[in-house]
């Protein structure tokens, strides 16, 4: 029911599948109720279980890095993506727009299942318009499911003991529960009094708040089958998104092989012998996928040899899985989302969350394998002014 | 009621000890698991989420949590600060750890432990 490994099937809604036929994950198109656009543009592909490899020609791809539980901060970054209406509404006006986040939506923040829901409700309104809306895990979100609490906020854990209740209350159905809270968290914070975490009460609160976590977010846990539904590694047209940075040896062994692994690992599925390995080349170590931090140093701290190195390193990967350039999260950039290595490397996140540095959100966006950063609303109106005279 | 009373400790309870509180309320070796889970669901601590509204599902899903973290739990009575200061520093070491894979243990939030650095890095 709550644990013990997690039979439901994904959410299959909007998916049909495809002509083509691999022998484990077909990929399947997003069939669109809709009539076609009136650019024309092709549905988007999806291969993998979890989602590895997209096809969206034509589409426009927007990157939103770290949230760290800053549901007002992602819901800032969304509408400067023109992805989310502002009329509070938590309306998708994306169109046939690609949604990326890069991970690390947990931590830091009292507002991470809020998140969560709030994309996966835009995933469901985006794909009825040819849209899409995907997300890779970070490092925060496998810390978690391996129950290290070291970043979690006070008031997360509240959180995740108000859904465990709001669950309860539509009857385990998960799906139900999951696509409201974003609105249900709203209302009830409006109604909520501040509570001081601290106190001897409020004692009692904080262990049953950990009981409720790691319930949600266990190997196994509702919270962690939702999270295994995501990949670490996703490819989309030439561009690939991780949270940490992809290497080599990474895409050797096989990238939707090692999504697959931190998936099962999630949905605590065993090997015969019991729990699954967690896997490391994944989420462990400083040169895993979710913690690597190769791409992201300031290139001032580096020699050149150094930059020449990473450079190269960076290229084989782009070459080994086909891919034109890579966009990460994971490491807070003071000066904004920016590029390096040739643009090669993007780096979008810029810290937003109050729990990091607070910073301006801005956000990635790639139309026709062109890049640019989109730092304010400002920047988003003015495009669509231009559009206008088209 | 809650046995969290802290007057004979110079400082607040970690968040694992009291989970560790919890699921050893009443524990005593020649008991079957299921009577330990019982009694752990018995423990004051967690009394007013039973008594709630709710208190049927979380009793049960409290008694699964319990049963299926057998092993683990053994560690984590074992192992009260279950972390070490080295390991709080910074989350760029990321401990590669020689234990087995199959452990599950929870870490509590740093801002639960007195710990000497007042803010966490990045």
């Amino acid at each position: 029911m709550l644990r013990c490994g997690c039979g439901a099937p994904q959410p299959m809604m909007l998916l049909s599948l495809s002509l083509n036929s691999s022998p484990l994950h077909p990929p399947r198109k997003l069939a669109a109720p809709t009539p076609p656009s009136a650019v024309g543009l092709k549905p988007i592909v999806v291969s993998g279980n979890p989602p590895t490899f997209v096809s969206a020609p034509g589409h426009r791809i927007v990157a939103v890095g770290d949230l760290h539980g800053d549901l007002a901060q992602a819901r800032r970054a969304l509408e400067m993506a023109g992805v989310l209406g502002s009329d509070g509404q938590d309306l998708w006006t994306g169109g046939e727009t690609v949604l990326i986040q890069l991970g690390d939506i947990l931590d830091r923040g009292e507002d991470e299942i809020a998140i969560l829901s709030l994309l996966h409700s835009l995933d469901i309104q985006a794909k009825a318009r040819g849209g899409a809306v995907f997300q890779v895990n970070g490092n925060h979100e496998t810390m978690n499911i391996e129950g290290d609490f070291r970043y979690v906020d006070a008031g997360a854990f509240d959180e995740c003991l108000d859904f465990l209740e709001y669950l309860n209350y539509c009857e385990y159905d998960w799906e139900k529960a999951f696509v409201s809270w974003a609105g249900m968290s709203d209302r009830l914070k409006d109604e909520k009094m501040s509570q001081n975490y601290w106190g001897p009460w409020n004692l009692v609160k904080r262990q049953q708040g950990v009981i409720a976590r790691s319930t949600l977010l266990r190997p196994g846990g509702p919270l962690a089958c939702e999270l295994a539904r995501h990949p670490v590694i996703l490819k989309v047209d030439d561009w690939v998104f991780c949270h940490g940075g992809l290497l080599p040896r990474h895409v050797a062994h096989g990238i939707e092989r090692l999504n697959m692994e931190v998936s099962s690992w999630m949905r605590g599925l065993g090997e015969g012998d019991g729990s699954p390995k967690i896997p490391f080349m994944a989420t462990r170590g400083y040169d895993s996928v979710v913690w690597n931090r190769l791409y992201s140093r300031d290139i001032s701290d580096l020699d050149e040899y150094q930059i020449n190195q990473i450079q190269s390193i960076l290229q084989q990967t782009l070459q080994a899985v086909g891919a034109k350039a890579m966009v990460v999260g994971h490491t807070p950039q003071t000066t904004g989302v920016n590029c390096k290595y040739n643009c090669s490397i993007w780096r979008v996140d810029v810290g937003m969350s109050s729990g990091v540095l607070n910073a301006q959100p801005e956000v990635l966006e790639i139309r026709d394998d062109k890049a640019r950063v989109i730092k304010s609303k400002w920047d988003s109106f003015h495009e669509l002014q231009t559009a206008d005279y088209t | 009621m809650a046995r969290v009373d802290n007057s004979s400790q110079s400082e607040p309870p970690s968040l694992e000890s009291l989970i560790a509180e919890a699921t050893t309320y009443g524990d005593s070796e020649n008991e079957s698991l299921d009577a330990k889970a019982q009694k752990a669901l018995e423990c004051p601590c967690i009394a007013n989420l039973r008594n709630g509204s709710c208190g049927a599902q979380f009793s049960e899903a409290f008694l699964c949590f319990l049963k299926s973290t057998a092993e683990e739990k053994k560690c984590i009575k074992v192992n009260p600060d279950a972390f070490s200061e080295d390991v709080l520093d910074d989350e760029d070491e990321v401990k590669k750890e020689v234990e087995p894979t199959k452990e599950y243990k929870i870490i509590p939030p740093e801002w639960s432990v007195a710990s000497r650095s007042p803010k966490q890095k990045l």
